[in-house]
């Protein structure tokens, strides 16, 4: 039985992540994520990432089966003529007493219909490999084929070959509007055309005023169709009792799966642009309690989205932690990439709990319960209250990780002395080691890259040239101390040999 | 329908150096004659003169028109009334028309005006009936014969008969037709002949007045149906009154032929409709510059030459001798030729002609001519990307803003392509270099003409056969400007 394109049975929809406040800002994912979320109905899925491995492998299957153009295509159409549908169906569930309201309830009555009989007819039922999509197909089959949903389809089709064929007069004295059945009278504007033809030489755009917008009073509209109906009782007297018969016609769980499977669509769409530019995304494999986790060719998404308008790519960076490795420390210049490298890292376990392709070529990542962020505040104050804040924060985290919890710490500790930062760093390193948790942690305090066999030391590269020149790539390597004083020297041309060779002319 | 009376293919597009050509062979002036302050007649008359005819069919055909509106001016300038006062009417229309808010507001615009424009109509076929047999020109009999055939009593008695339609005396029948959901579409304005006996027993909706709401929605549905045929109701009117703007320009331009020809005879100037010959021919007596046929000049003097067979005139001579104003003349009379149009002579005959083109020193040049070979390069490459085979192309004094040597040799590759690509080529020249050597090859097709000086120094203003002349004479106007006796 169907039960949700979101989750495969009740039960796991039950429980997920926790995410910590600003978790989405600092890790850079909230730009990317509301753009899709603005193209949702209902955009929940967005933000509640699971902690059931099921839940993932079963979205990652539709995810799989929705890359298939075709099926993209047909899903995507029928979502949005559903979803455009649904206000409207819901405003006829019942009876509908004048003849405006019967157009309006025959009206929502085909459009559900034919977006279900378009979206069935041919469909390809042999691409689908996902569980959820199969038991979608099958039970939307099953609706369609309801003796119920049968004769209403036969009763509609009846109904409009009949309406169609009615074509009536009204003729409008100022005091009174009169109906009859269509005579052949001639038509005013060809007898005008064919009179004045033969001063046609080039078709001239000839300037004139639109038909004015709407705002027909519905009321007349209600009276003409009434004087028309002294026309044709029987064909008017079989409309109103459809109306009568069919009052709730739709399927709940089709119209909730229109909406919930434009996630999936609008996803697919946005890393589409970014495949297309040469990016890669991947499904990645998911355990509970990984022995190791990797991802190779992984970038930021929101910083892929903001320069693919310069036409360019974010370097791609790779990660590996196995054993008893948990926590990678990220060392180097500045402006090297390493904010990035940690929201990248964030983002994949993110993505990948949501069952989403990420960002990267391979993955094998450990699907998270709880996910925390540590970035300095916005607007750092100097009086110490800063460090005071910092702290809280970090206790909070630290409280409530445990050996399912993603921590990114981003530069710590930065405003208070080297020493300071240095004991304060190391105490938290112990924390977060004891707890289990993994996670990045940036910063200019080296000691805290060795740390033990717990922790991985990354550092952000630079080519030394003529210019300084960033390359954004991470690499393991133990710290190296002279990194960003040499690459400014180098930066403004004050090393030894750059500046003797100018002192030098 | 279509007027004919000019005969030219549609649309008129200016040639490519049109502007120059006005500059050139002062344009203005004519096109100022023609028009009398009528400013109909002189976009009538640019627009004619701007695209000459290169089909000497299509020449004559004018030639004949022309002809016709000759022997009836009268008539001519009636028809033109009539056309003119439609178009001026409509434009004083458009005004309102312009302002037209809502559907049934245009609605009634463009009734009323169908209802001026088919009177009008019925003015033009009035016209036909009383004096289409004074009338032999092919444009004329075409014109009149289109009116027959199109303007007939069926025709107006249609036309009245849809204007009583769409006055609404009887009611306003819509045509509806349900979708297939029962809403009402397609929604259009019939004919309405019933007769009122059919509704007599048929429920109706009594409108009540005081209901706005009700009241908003009959505006609406007559709205929806009038602009329903807005389109075709006014893309109607207009295309009647383009007919009428079109018969506007048309008789525009030959009224423009006929107010330069009275003008020429005011002051006593012959003029003729030039002979359009077979290729080479090309012979003038007295022929005009127009500036001066036109201006209030007391010494004039007209050339008369025989240039049958030559395809290369050179003209040398003294400064001031009037050889830029010949060469003028040549270029104007040949376009003249080519328009349909009377020339300033009292006999001309010339050849069709792909184009007419001028390589012209301008008067901001003539200061000046170090560093301007360059321009003058460049404009006569542009002309040889446009220029078809079969042009005549006019220079004067072109490449002299170098050495003469060098002048010489380029101006002298330049007319030997021009020559051997079909092309006539005047040019005016104090080369003396290109002239000499020119001549010295005794190729029949070339004609040598100079200035005319009497040999006290006097310019006689006259262009006459003679051999190209070493000198431009400048030191007989240094001694005239300074009074120095020879």
């Amino acid at each position: 039985m169907f039960f949700s394109i979101l989750f495969p049975n009740a039960e796991s929809a039950e429980k997920s992540a926790v995410v910590s406040d600003k978790f989405l800002h600092d890790i850079g994912l909230s730009d990317t994520l509301s753009a899709i979320a603005r193209q949702c109905t209902d955009p929940t899925l967005l933000y509640t990432p699971t902690v059931n491995k099921e839940v993932v492998e079963y979205r990652q299957a539709i995810m799989k089966d929705l890359e298939d153009d075709e099926l993209r295509r047909r899903f995507d159409r029928f979502s949005r003529r559903m979803t455009s549908l649904q206000g409207f169906v819901c405003s006829v569930c019942q009876e509908s007493k004048t003849y405006v309201e019967c157009v309006r309830h025959l009206s929502a009555a085909r459009q559900y219909i034919e977006a279900l009989r378009e979206f069935t007819l041919n469909f390809p039922y042999e691409k689908i490999k996902s569980d959820g999509l199969r038991l979608f197909m099958w039970q939307t089959n099953a609706c369609m084929s309801a003796p119920d949903m049968v004769r209403m389809q036969i009763d509609i089709m009846k109904l409009q070959r009949e309406l169609q064929a009615v074509d009536y007069v009204i003729l409008m004295h100022p005091d009174k509007l009169q109906v009859r059945p269509f005579d052949s009278q001639p038509d005013l504007k060809s007898n005008i055309e064919s009179l004045f033809d033969r001063f046609k030489r080039d078709t001239v755009d000839v300037p004139f005023s639109p038909p004015p917008a709407g705002n027909q009073d519905q009321r007349i509209e209600n009276e003409v169709l009434t004087l028309a109906a002294e026309h044709y009782p029987e064909l008017f007297a079989n409309w109103r009792a459809f109306c009568a018969k069919y009052t709730d016609f739709t399927n709940k769980a089709v119209l909730r799966f229109a909406v919930e499977i434009s996630v999936y669509l609008r996803y697919i769409d946005h890393i589409d642009k970014l495949k297309a530019a040469g990016l890669s995304f991947c499904y990645p494999e998911i355990e509970e309690h990984p022995e190791s986790m990797f991802l190779r060719g992984g970038f930021d998404l929101t910083l892929a989205d903001y320069i693919a308008g310069q036409e360019k790519q974010p370097v791609p960076n790779d990660f590996s932690l196995s054993g008893q490795e948990r926590i990678i420390v990220v060392t180097g210049p500045n402006q090297g990439g390493k904010t990035t490298f940690a929201r990248m890292f964030a983002q994949a376990h993110y993505l990948a709990a949501l069952g989403f392709p990420i960002p990267g070529s391979d993955a094998h990542l450990m699907l998270c319960d709880r996910y925390f962020s540590h970035f300095p505040a916005s607007q750092s104050t100097a009086d110490g209250s800063g460090l005071r804040d910092e702290l809280l924060r970090l206790k909070s985290i630290l409280d409530e990780s445990g050996n399912r919890s993603l921590v990114v710490i981003n530069e710590i500790f930065a405003a208070v002395p080297i020493n300071d930062a240095s004991f304060l760093g190391s105490r938290m390193m112990e924390s977060l080691i004891q707890k289990g948790c993994i996670g990045v942690c940036v910063t200019f305090v080296d000691e805290l890259a060795e740390f033990g066999p717990q922790t991985v030391s990354v550092m952000s590269e630079a080519e030394e040239g003529d210019i300084i020149r960033r390359t954004y790539r991470i690499r393991r390597r133990p710290p190296d101390g002279n990194a960003l004083a040499l690459s400014l020297a180098e930066a403004n041309g004050l090393t030894y040999e750059r500046l003797k060779a100018r002192l030098s002319k | 329908m279509k007027v004919n009376l000019l005969n030219s293919g549609e649309p008129h597009k200016p040639v490519w150096n049109w502007e120059t050509l006005k500059v050139d062979l002062a344009l203005d002036s004519l096109m100022k004659a023609m028009s009398h302050g009528d400013d109909t007649i002189y976009k009538s008359a640019e627009t004619v003169i701007s695209s000459p005819l290169t089909d000497p069919d299509a020449v004559r055909y004018r030639q004949e028109v022309l002809e016709d509106c000759i022997h009836n001016k009268g008539l001519v300038r009636n028809l033109y009334k009539i056309a003119s006062a439609v178009v001026m009417r409509q434009d004083e229309k458009d005004l309102i028309y312009g302002a037209a808010q809502t559907a049934s507001h245009q609605f009634d615009v463009s009734r009323k005006r169908l209802r001026l424009l088919i009177d009008a109509l019925g003015e033009l076929k009035k016209f036909a009936g009383d004096n289409a047999a004074i009338f032999s020109s092919n444009g004329f009999r075409r014109l009149f014969a289109d009116w027959d055939e199109n303007l007939d009593a069926v025709f107006f008695e249609k036309a009245e008969d849809l204007l009583k339609q769409l006055s609404f005396e009887r009611g306003m029948l819509i045509g509806v037709s349900l979708s297939g959901i029962g809403q009402s579409t397609g929604q259009r304005l019939l004919v309405n002949h019933e007769s009122d006996s059919k509704w007599s027993c048929i429920g109706s909706f009594a409108i009540v007045p005081a209901d706005s709401s009700v009241e908003d929605d009959l505006l609406y549905r007559q709205e929806t149906v009038k602009s329903g045929c807005n389109r075709s109701l006014s893309g109607a009117a207009l295309d009647i009154e383009n007919y009428f703007r079109s018969l506007l320009q048309e008789l525009a331009f030959y009224i423009g032929c006929l107010n330069f020809m009275e003008l020429l005879a005011e002051r006593g100037i012959s003029f003729c409709i030039p002979d359009v010959t077979a290729d080479g021919e090309r012979k003038a007596e007295t022929l005009f510059e127009l500036g001066i046929a036109i201006s209030d000049q007391a010494e004039i003097i007209g050339s008369s030459f025989d240039l049958n067979g030559k395809h290369c005139v050179i003209i040398t001579g003294a400064d001031l001798g009037g050889k830029s104003t010949f060469l003028r003349s040549i270029g104007q009379s040949q376009l003249m030729l080519l328009c349909g149009m009377p020339v300033v002579a009292r006999y001309y005959s010339a050849p069709v002609a792909a184009g007419i083109y001028t390589h012209f020193l301008r008067e901001e040049d003539k200061a000046m001519k170090n560093g301007k070979l360059n321009e003058e390069l460049t404009r006569m490459n542009c002309i040889a990307d446009h220029l078809t085979p079969g042009s005549v192309v006019l220079f004067d004094e072109s490449f002299c803003s170098t050495n003469e040597r060098e002048g010489s040799e380029i101006a002298r590759q330049i007319i030997k392509a021009l020559l051997e690509t079909g092309n006539d080529v005047f040019m005016v020249t104090h080369l003396y270099r290109l002239a000499k050597t020119l001549y010295d090859e005794n190729d029949p097709a070339f004609a040598f003409l100079i200035a005319e000086r009497l040999s006290d120094g006097r310019r006689t203003k006259r262009i006459i056969s003679g051999l190209p002349q070493p000198t431009g004479y400048g030191k007989d106007l240094y001694n005239e400007v300074f009074g120095i006796q020879c």
